[in-house]
């Protein structure tokens, strides 16, 4: 009936509803004007006197780990026992962890900054940010004057990998050096020498590898890709890998001869192309479609031989590898990597060290904490609990005795050698659109790997030209 | 009290009605709509003030981002290999499971299982799928004389492994579906039995046109997801090889949070934003031919 | 009638034809199932493997691991070596390149030197089922199940309250505006997410949100595009004319939305509550960005520190997966029966 009115019942609901609409309208700031990204005021330089809280006020120091490893459930536990005991030692001072899945870490660290919240510090967080970040890195160049830090025991290559174009914004509390793994009992088998431990020797080069791995690499009938009758579409087992691990390509070519990263210094121009690039890339091709000693991407797809699983001989790759080889079934050990033909030997090399955000507000406080963190008791604990070596020499002894309760038989001397012919500048140097430059010539680098392209020239010829173009935007946009 | 006319009393309920959304809208949405709007227009990669670019990250789009069109073309192409036939699928497996077949409720929970497991244990199953030597879809060709491709390793057949991949997840829709089968009023059945259609003339005369409102609902919401599909991309492929499955929202996230071109990747944003209301606007017109309400206004939309 | 039970087994003689019918859907079903079941079962074998055997491929569904012999504090690897045809059960005790040294278990003295290349590894079955007591124990698993409840009961009960009331306006009245309106509300979707996180983020952070669970379920009470779009659907394939008797016995606007539409829209409700509850309870991505302190963490979030960077434990990730997604698996199959019975009512006559 129309115009009954409404039951009892009724008046409820609708009350509800209209409170509901009511009250969060209520709540709600004037939305309606989009706050402006923190960025858009101008960015200040780390001020000359750092604020101080005020007495007796507890200054809450956020480390932010996801950038790099660390987030994993017994890794939380070590970082988490070391900002139990700081806690426990200081008033003034809280660290308080934060742990971010690594592929949404960048995400989640943006959003951070941009509402004005950013983590105090980062770590661990690899060379990639150094460049990448740097104008909210903190130069901490003032506080090592300051402080009289000394790096002595850090030797003279290492501290440098945490400059960027001259400024030091961190330093290294973690290496990853490369080696050779390899898989003895293949060895065995294929009754082939094992790879040296000793770096250096003259007759260990790339030449001398493809020879070793293409005994190592076999058929479904035990055929190796040395012998007549190989069958590559029924491979069974590789030889060598170098592309699972992701080493960077640029670091790769300097055994090639490379006089530099890929790029000018001045970050203008790019040299994706230069001979020793097309060379090395050559070398890939030639690794995978004409020796067979590596796999390609439809082999990849197939068979999965990652260096655990047994059906790799020798895997170029970083120390952190070693998180992987828990309770392997068969015997395994490491060594050097060979020389490029002209004798010219590289070992690149993967580093973890932390970075202060020069817009969190307590900067004095966040300095303490580094420095406590790069004491040798805690970056053992720390390095141990990351899979990385220790870049202090006065902690060499003590992770070798770590590590032979997990690996009695691993040399890790041919680890501490590997430091000796680290990268410098590092392999993830910064450069401007830095993602996009390498996914191009990452996508080059697959048509190498499922043979859409097997000529080095024609792809990097084509990668250069586009990642040029990409830098020439970005310098034309800057002016 | 003033009395109201009728319509201006249906006009105020339904905007009280709708008011919850309304100012759901006002306050959580469309600021952070505009911000993007905004942004759009700007460079800002988060650690540096912004910058006034205009339209230059569109015309960047159009005229000199090669991955803009490729990503584009990957989209699109998804969209048509896989909503016709996700529609069809869904459906089909709906029709299956509304027959009267032993153990219903556990066939049910079965295909209904893939939209409940999600991440590596997904991978991993496609990766037995799609495996170029030892995958089944391969055994299963190689058994007809056909050697397989090598999937979602190869260029060329990466994107239609993605879009097979798809129909997997049909069950999704296929609850819909089901919801919409059981509401079917069997007198029309009955009277349509009567009248002596068969079983085809039933799902094309009474079915169809009965559920014709769920499968729009799909129709529009697949056609708004199919384009903003991303997650196994991401996952699985991370858009190789060589961009052979870079789809829009993944080049989107990638200059978003790769390579922190937060403004360029808010003009995408918009870009795909209109394409996606365009589509979205030609499937509403079209739904006054082929979609049948029950309960509709007269004057209503559709 | 408007709808009749439906899918019950019926124990009663069926014609041949419909026997046949039924007979072809049950081998399409049945095979289709072996691919929907078919990452259970993996998921199954990995939790219970080494985490070194989870990526072997051609898979190995049943853990192995290689056989031990204890003698005195050592504990020795079997092996089963040939020597010049013959083979027996040695133990290794040590290796020197490629020659092994093996021994009898029962008498370690007598040594024996072979050439590795003849040794097998002895393997038996074993189940790990210590991964799944070290899936729950390496994280606070009963915190995040608190917050998971919380986050989906909380954001559930907003979203039926709000979807109900706008989903009726969009679906049973006219107004001017209201369709550009309902495209407005469909065109939220239409904008990739990742373009406003970073603004939505800024929002909550002023509102002082971040690191709270408020994030996660205030905005499901202001009713979600899908949803909505969903209900509405389906409301308007509710004849009209339920409306207008339910009008002529004297039941109010709402009465109508609540006495006649909703009781008529149970399997959509269901729908919408099952969909809402996978959605929010594998959510990650929300929890992910807006919570910092562990024990606000829900499931989805947690499962994720076992996919660290260069620090996978796919063992252990899939033993914590399988323990999550039982809730989801019961829930939907208990759910379906809702589906199932329909609504019977004495209906309108045509």
């Amino acid at each position: 009936m129309e115009g009954r009115g409404f039951s009892r019942r009724e008046v409820l609901r609708m009350g509800t509803a209209m409170a509901l609409a009511g009250t969060a309208a209520a709540c709600a700031p004037a939305a309606t004007q989009a706050p402006p990204p923190a960025g858009t005021e101008v960015a200040t330089a780390a001020p000359a006197t750092p604020a101080q809280p005020a007495a007796g006020e507890k200054v809450v120091v956020t480390i932010f780990v996801g950038m790099g490893t660390g987030t994993a459930p017994e890794q939380q536990k070590v970082q988490n026992a070391l900002a139990e005991e700081w806690n426990a030692a200081h008033e003034d001072i809280k660290i308080e962890y934060m742990y971010v899945p690594h592929e949404e870490s960048r995400t989640k660290w943006a959003a951070m900054l941009a509402a004005g919240t950013p983590p105090a510090i980062n770590m661990p967080s690899g060379v990639e940010q150094v460049g990448r970040f740097r104008e909210t890195n903190l130069d901490i160049g003032p506080y090592l004057e300051r402080d009289h830090y000394e790096l002595s025991d850090f030797g003279d290559l290492i501290p440098e990998v945490g400059k960027y174009q001259g400024v030091m914004y961190g330093i290294v509390m973690g290496v990853y050096p490369s080696v050779l793994y390899y898989n003895e009992d293949l060895f065995d088998q294929a009754e082939q020498d094992y790879p040296p431990h000793e770096w250096g020797r003259p007759e260990w080069n790339y030449a001398a590898l493809v020879e070793v791995a293409k005994k190592l690499s076999l058929d479904s009938a035990g055929v190796d890709a040395a012998g007549s009758g190989f069958n590559p579409e029924e491979q069974d087992q590789w030889g060598y890998d170098e592309v699972d691990c992701g080493l960077g390509f640029n670091a790769l070519a300097v055994a090639w001869g490379a006089k530099n990263m890929g790029w000018s210094d001045d970050l203008r121009t790019l040299y994706f192309n230069q001979p020793a690039w097309v060379e090395r890339l050559q070398w890939v091709s030639d690794a995978i479609w004409q020796w067979h000693i590596m796999a390609s991407a439809q082999q990849v797809q197939a068979a999965s031989p990652g260096f655990h699983t047994g059906k790799l001989a020798i895997d170029h790759c970083h120390s952190w590898r070693m998180g992987e080889m828990e309770e392997l079934s068969f015997h395994w050990n490491v060594g050097a990597i060979p020389a490029g033909p002209t004798g010219i030997l590289v070992a690149q090399c993967d580093v973890d060290g932390f970075l202060i955000c020069n817009r969190f507000p307590y900067l004095d406080a966040a300095w303490e904490v580094v420095k406590w963190m790069l004491e040798p008791e805690q970056m053992l604990r720390l390095d141990l609990t990351w899979g990385a070596l220790p870049p202090r020499f006065s902690l060499r002894e003590r992770y070798k005795e770590e590590m032979k309760k997990r690996f009695p038989d691993l040399d890790l001397q041919v680890f501490f050698d590997s430091l000796n012919y680290i990268d410098i500048p590092n392999h993830e140097s910064f450069i401007p659109r830095y993602g996009e430059i390498w996914d191009a010539f990452n996508a080059g680098y697959q048509k190498v790997l499922t043979g859409e392209e097997k000529n080095a020239k024609a792809v990097l010829d084509e990668v250069q030209r586009i990642c040029q173009g990409y830098l020439d935007e970005y310098w034309a946009q800057q002016s | 009290m003033v009395k109201l006319s009728p319509a201006r009393r249906e006009a105020l309920w339904a905007y009280l009605l709708i008011s919850p959304w309304i100012v759901g809208f006002i306050i959580w949405t469309a600021g952070p709509m505009l911000a993007s709007l905004f942004l759009s227009l700007t460079e800002y990669n988060v650690v540096s003030p912004l910058r006034w670019l205009g339209l230059a990250n569109y015309s960047s789009a159009l005229f000199s981002d090669p991955l803009f069109w490729q990503s584009l073309k990957v989209t699109f192409t998804y969209a048509a290999l896989s909503l016709p036939s996700g529609l069809a699928v869904g459906l089909a497996v709906a029709l299956l499971l509304n027959l009267n077949v032993p153990g219903l409720s556990v066939w049910r929970a079965i295909y209904y299982l893939p939209s409940v497991i999600s991440g590596v244990a997904v991978a991993v199953l496609w990766q037995y799928v799609f495996n170029p030597r030892f995958g089944v879809l391969n055994w299963a060709l190689s058994l007809v004389g056909i050697k397989g491709p090598g999937w979602l390793a190869d260029p060329k057949w990466a994107l239609p492994a993605l879009a097979i991949m798809s129909l997997w997840g049909a069950g999704g829709g296929m609850v819909l579906y089901l919801a919409a089968l059981q509401s079917v009023p069997t007198a029309l059945y009955d009277a349509a039995k009567v009248d002596g259609a068969g079983a085809w003339q039933r799902l094309r005369y009474v079915t169809l046109p009965m559920i014709s409102p769920v499968i729009f609902f799909n129709l529009v919401m697949g056609t708004i997801g199919t384009f903003q599909y991303f997650t196994n991309a991401y996952v699985m492929t991370q858009g190789g090889p060589t961009n052979a499955t870079l789809f829009y929202n993944l080049h989107l996230y990638n200059n978003a949070f790769r390579y922190f071109r937060m403004g360029y990747a808010s003009a995408l944003a918009w870009m795909l934003f209109v394409i996606i209301l365009l589509l979205t606007l030609l499937i509403f017109r079209s739904s006054t031919v082929w979609v049948y309400y029950e309960g509709q206004l007269r004057g209503g939309r559709g | 009638m408007r709808a009749q039970l439906r899918g019950t087994t019926a124990l009663r003689l069926i014609p041949r034809r419909q026997a046949l019918a039924q007979l072809a859907a049950l081998v399409v079903l049945a095979v289709g199932a072996v691919g929907m079941l078919f990452p259970l079962v993996w998921m199954l074998s990995s939790s219970l493997k080494p985490l070194s055997q989870i990526d072997l491929f051609p898979p190995r569904w049943l853990p192995t691991e290689q056989v031990t012999v204890r003698i005195g504090e050592v504990a020795y690897p079997l092996y089963e070596v040939n020597l010049d045809g013959s083979i027996r059960r040695l133990v290794m005790i040590e290796k020197v390149q490629r020659t092994g040294i093996f021994a009898d278990p029962a008498d370690l003295s007598q040594r024996l030197e072979a050439n590795v290349k003849l040794a097998k590894p002895v393997e038996r079955v074993r189940l790990r089922w210590e991964n799944y007591v070290e899936a729950m124990t390496a994280v606070p698993f009963h915190r995040y199940a608190i917050n998971t409840a919380i986050v989906v009961f909380g954001s559930m009960a907003g979203m039926l309250l709000s979807t109900t009331l706008v989903a009726y306006g969009f679906a049973r009245f006219r107004a001017p505006g209201l369709g550009a309106l309902f495209l407005l509300l469909l065109s939220t979707t239409m904008l990739p997410s990742q373009v406003t996180l970073i603004p939505t983020y800024i929002l909550f952070s002023k509102l002082g949100w971040i690191d709270t669970l408020k994030p996660l379920i205030v905005p499901s009470f202001f009713a979600g595009a899908y949803d909505v779009f969903l209900l509405r659907q389906y409301f308007l394939t509710i004849p009209l004319e339920l409306d207008d008797a339910a009008k002529i016995d004297g039941c109010g606007t709402l009465g109508i939305l609540f006495r006649i539409l909703l009781p008529l829209a149970k399997p959509a409700i269901a729908t919408l509550c099952i969909f809402h509850f996978m959605w929010a309870y594998n959510d990650f991505f929300g929890p992910l960005i807006y919570l910092q302190h562990q024990e606000h963490f829900t499931i989805a979030l947690g499962l994720q520190s076992f996919n660290a960077f260069r620090a996978r434990r796919y063992d252990l990730l899939m033993s914590a997966s399988l323990v999550t997604v039982l809730p989801c698996i019961l829930l939907f199959f208990f759910a379906q029966r809702i589906f199932i019975q329909g609504v019977v009512f004495t209906g309108i006559k045509g």
